[in-house]
């Protein structure tokens, strides 16, 4: 068939434009939530639209389907197969498909300040859209055009997005979308996308195979064999991950200043590695001078020795939320009841008044202390920094033991 | 140059009773009108004889295929590109012109799409549709979608052509322009058709053969079939003919 003439009776290219809009509404709504300039969150993020896009596409796909079985022609002794009819045929509607998906994640990237997507996930959001498009062409040549754009569209709407809305949590990482993915410090898990891609895989082999001319029950069945055994490798790799399937991003990856202490940052907040580690010089000068230890570097990465302290901050975060964040990893990790919740953790009231101590030591302007800690907690501040700096040193202490621990509670009253 | 079905055994999944049972038959060169009752294996053997269905067992060839006789992909690729059918049902493609559906029907039979394209122009001229080209074949009468099934055959210049009724629910009109484009088709391919219709024959075809139950029960010249008939049949001889053929072994 012309290119021509399969654009012209391509349903989707003349419901593209409808698609237009919402996909509009859904990057404006989306792009408040963006962050950092990390390619992987911004095409993450955008690959959100397939929710919508692969469900219209299978709908296409079965209109396409629907096509031909109206004709009668799928089951023609053709020279061409029935794969390449099917892909021939679905060009149009993966075509406008792709244009609308990659236009959302191109335009979250251009907002981001992003040049490249994560390749990963587009080679995904490809392999995602097509099955989907061939699956739904494999059913519409076996129904009725009435029945199955509706059933099509319907199904692969909720096969798409419940998942998102039930437990178990990994059970929605076998889509292949990961609309939250992932903040900067971590990266996809390669079991994730692997288990993605064999359960998509599993069910293009299956529509390939449902694509038979003389599709009898025992093809049937062994049609849906390759589905069920994608299903069942894909649960294999994801199974045991939370909502988020990540690990620890690369730390090869970190870019780092020279001073000290030193501040190591991931490459996509490097513009800001001045600022920040002249908020460390100068912080880490003050609070050596309190007495406090200062470690030898500031990461974003996971701290890997006791003297690197892991902090976080986004390319929006201003001056004194840098200063608040590297104050932050001088506090010591939670105690494990506080993620139990067997025993109570009797010290965490403490971590707000010693934070706001950290951040009076290191220079932060009242105004910006008062919209981040209570007026009781910088009541009590303001009563510490008022007393000699020895006492101060034990005061604080206290409450670092108190934090640390989880069945000792926390002396936030100097008089105490 | 022909068709030569070799101890066919064929039977529906449906049905107990066989279609064919060690079938054999060679389509004989020049035109042929295939005759026989309804369920006689017409359609089927037209069907078996394009690959639209298999043979349980026997085999179906092209001589001139010989060497490359089997079930690769690619041999079965050339003999479908040899044997044009044409089914009892010409459906439209929804959304199709007539040129459209035409190429679209030798690009499945593998020509490439620009060939497909301007091979689709002769093929309309040859059924003489080329002026009705650019109409949505959704909205063509019975027999101009007969004329466009015609054309997907002849669009991917068959060695054999196969035509599966081509002239049913047609009126008088219609038959009439479809017998010439019979005459019109090229001389040295053979073609078959089934037909339950037995005016004209000798006009347009060489051979007669008559199909009952899976079995050939007659097969020779329009002039030895003419023979069979009474001498009172007068000018429905073929007609006699047939019914002679039919009710000796029934």
């Amino acid at each position: 068939m012309r290119r021509l003439t399969m654009l012209r009776i391509s349903p989707l290219i003349w419901i593209s434009p409808l698609l237009v809009w919402p996909a509009w509404m859904f990057v404006t709504s989306m792009a408040s939530l963006q962050l950092d300039p990390y390619p992987l969150t911004l095409t993450a993020a955008g690959t959100a639209a397939l929710l919508i896009v692969a469900p219209v596409c299978a709908a296409g796909g079965a209109w396409e389907g629907g096509r031909l079985r109206r004709a009668g022609w799928f089951t023609l002794p053709h020279v061409r197969t029935p794969l390449t009819v099917a892909i021939t045929a679905l060009l149009p509607t993966l075509l406008v498909g792709s244009l609308i998906t990659f236009g959302i994640i191109g335009i979250r990237l251009v907002i981001g300040g992003v040049l490249l997507p994560d390749i990963r996930m587009i080679i995904t959001t490809l392999v995602i859209l097509t099955t989907h498009t061939l699956l739904g062409f494999a059913i519409g040549v076996r129904m009725p055009v009435v029945v199955s754009v509706p059933l099509v569209f319907l199904v692969d709407f909720f096969a798409l997005g419940l998942p998102l809305t039930l437990d178990p949590l990994w059970l929605r990482h076998l889509t292949g979308i990961w609309p939250s993915c992932c903040l900067i410090g971590a990266d996809l898990a390669p079991a994730a996308l692997l288990g993605a891609l064999v359960f998509t895989g599993g069910l293009a082999v299956t529509a390939g195979l449902l694509l038979h001319p003389h599709l009898t029950a025992f093809r049937l069945a062994l049609a849906l064999l390759p589905a069920i055994i994608g299903a069942g490798a894909g649960v294999q790799f994801v199974r045991g991950f939370g909502p988020d399937p990540t690990i620890a991003r690369d730390p090869a990856l970190l870019v780092c200043s020279t001073g000290q202490p030193r501040v190591c940052v991931w490459p996509e907040h490097q513009p800001r590695l001045e600022e920040v580690a002249a908020i460390a010089a100068s912080a880490g000068a003050a609070w050596q001078q309190a007495g406090i230890a200062v470690p030898d570097e500031f990461s974003e990465g996971q701290p890997g020795s006791p003297t690197v302290r892991g902090f976080g901050f986004s390319m929006r975060s201003d001056h004194y939320t840098i200063l608040n964040a590297l104050a932050y990893s001088l506090l010591p990790p939670w105690p494990e009841c506080a993620f139990s919740g067997i025993s109570p953790y009797l010290g965490a009231p403490a971590e707000g008044y010693v934070l706001a101590w950290l951040n009076t030591i290191a220079g932060m302007p009242p105004e910006q202390l008062a919209g981040r800690f209570s007026p009781d907690q910088l009541q009590v501040v303001a009563t510490v920094r008022a007393l000699p700096l020895e006492r101060q040193q034990a005061w604080l202490e206290r409450n670092l033991v108190a934090l640390e621990q989880c069945n000792i509670p926390p002396q936030l009253e100097p008089a105490l | 140059m022909s068709l030569h079905f070799t101890q066919i055994h064929f039977r529906y999944r449906r049905s107990r009773r066989p279609i064919f049972d060690d079938f054999s038959w060679e389509v004989p060169a020049g035109r042929t009108v295939l005759l026989g009752p309804n369920g006689a294996g017409k359609s089927t053997l037209l069907a078996l004889g394009a690959d639209a269905l298999r043979p349980h067992r026997g085999a179906v060839r092209l001589p001139s295929l010989a060497h490359t006789q089997n079930r690769r992909r690619g041999s079965r690729a050339a003999y479908r590109r040899a044997v044009g059918w044409m089914p009892q049902q010409i459906r439209p493609v929804p959304g199709l012109t007539i040129h459209e559906q035409v190429a679209y029907a030798g690009w499945l039979k593998g020509l490439p799409r620009s060939q497909a394209w301007s091979a689709a122009a002769t093929a309309l001229e040859q059924v003489a549709l080329i002026e009705l080209a650019g109409r949505k074949t959704a909205t063509l009468s019975g027999g101009q979608l007969r004329r466009v099934g015609l054309a997907q055959v002849l669009i991917h210049d068959p060695q054999i052509i196969l035509l599966d009724e081509p002239t049913a629910g047609l009126d008088p009109a219609q038959r009439s322009r479809f017998r010439e484009l019979l005459v019109a088709l090229p001389p040295d391919r053979p073609v078959v058709v089934s037909t339950h219709q037995v005016d004209d024959l000798s006009d347009l075809f060489d051979t007669v053969v008559v199909l009952d139950h899976g079995h050939v029960r007659f097969s020779g010249s329009v002039a030895a079939f003419m023979d069979l008939a009474t001498p009172s049949a007068g000018e429905r001889r073929a007609e006699a003919a047939y019914a002679q053929i039919v009710s000796e072994k029934n």
